[in-house]
């Protein structure tokens, strides 16, 4: 059984923006929607794992993750989603630790 | 290399029981009465302390030096990114931000988050509790400044307005952090 991926870089973008659609291109609210979202309930059926790959992107905005991550934590359970995620992000570690402490405590976002 | 030390130490006894055997024997070399046998021995081990001692220490304390230095150094080269960062920021400063000028904030931050990663490994390392709680107060305000400039407040690609308040919010932040990488410096050369 291998692992669902999402690469955010190649996948989605390598300049991720900020958090709602209006705020401009590739949003967090955008990554959820057409991606994050899908991937996460492949994984969930399918009984593996979700490895977000966040390197090789100019960098992040606080409020794209929250939003992306804040959000799919909301609507999963902090468990469920800390269960099937798996981050990597090599780069940055704040990145990473930023993320689980969004999927950690969603309602910070 | 630790079984090799060994062997040579098993070899220098064995080979000192058969010179004191062999001596024993035929003492070729007599000495003097008058001279206490552990005082002679006092003498060679006073001799060995005062060459080997020195050279021990300042091996371990040169080591040590260069390795804060070397720390102290990144650091330093974290603080001119962090002023480069603030300079960028308050250069935005009543333009309307474009997409552009978001990704090259985050870029920088991403620049200063990953010094960070590189310095946590070097920081593992280390035992002495205020070098690793600067460090660590260093990595959450780093978060906070981030939080602060990317944040739903702070700076997005479309309908951002530039207000005093996040001037003065964005600029408290980047003070704080700038005083806590002087602080893990000051900390790291007392360590």
């Amino acid at each position: 059984m291998s692992n669902v991926k999402i690469r955010i870089a190649e996948d989605f973008s390598d300049a991720p923006g900020a958090r709602y659609k209006k705020d401009g291109p590739d949003s967090g609210e955008l990554f959820y929607d057409v991606l994050l979202k899908e991937k996460f309930e492949q994984a969930l059926s399918e009984h593996s794992k979700l490895v977000v790959d966040m390197d090789r992107t100019y960098g992040y905005a606080t409020s794209f993750l929250s939003e992306a991550f804040g959000k799919l934590s909301e609507n999963y359970g902090p468990e469920t989603v800390l269960s099937v995620l798996e981050i990597i992000s090599h780069e940055d570690e704040s990145v990473r630790d930023y993320t689980l402490e969004i999927i950690k405590n969603p309602n910070k976002k | 290399m630790k079984k090799r030390n060994f062997i040579y130490g098993v070899l220098l006894v064995i080979a000192g029981i058969y010179i004191g055997a062999f001596h024993a024997r035929l003492p070729l070399l007599t000495l003097n009465h008058e001279v206490d046998i552990l005082e002679a021995g006092n003498l060679f081990a006073v001799l060995a302390l005062a060459i080997i001692v020195p050279f021990a220490i300042t091996t371990k304390l040169d080591i040590k030096r260069s390795e804060k230095d070397l720390l102290i150094e990144e650091i330093s080269v974290f603080s001119k990114e962090l002023e480069i960062l603030e300079t960028y920021i308050c250069s935005l400063e009543n333009e309307e931000v474009s997409t552009n000028e978001t990704q090259k904030v985050q870029s920088l931050f991403k620049r200063l988050g990953e010094h960070l990663t590189s310095l946590t490994g070097q920081f593992t390392n280390i035992k002495n509790p205020v070098v690793k709680g600067e460090f660590s107060n260093l990595r959450t305000q780093l978060k906070n400044y981030w939080n602060c400039v990317t944040g739903d407040n702070g700076l997005k690609p479309t309908g951002f307005q530039w207000s005093n308040s996040f001037y003065l919010r964005q600029s408290r932040e980047y003070n704080k952090i700038a005083a806590h990488a002087r602080r893990l410096k000051f900390a790291i050369n007392n360590s």
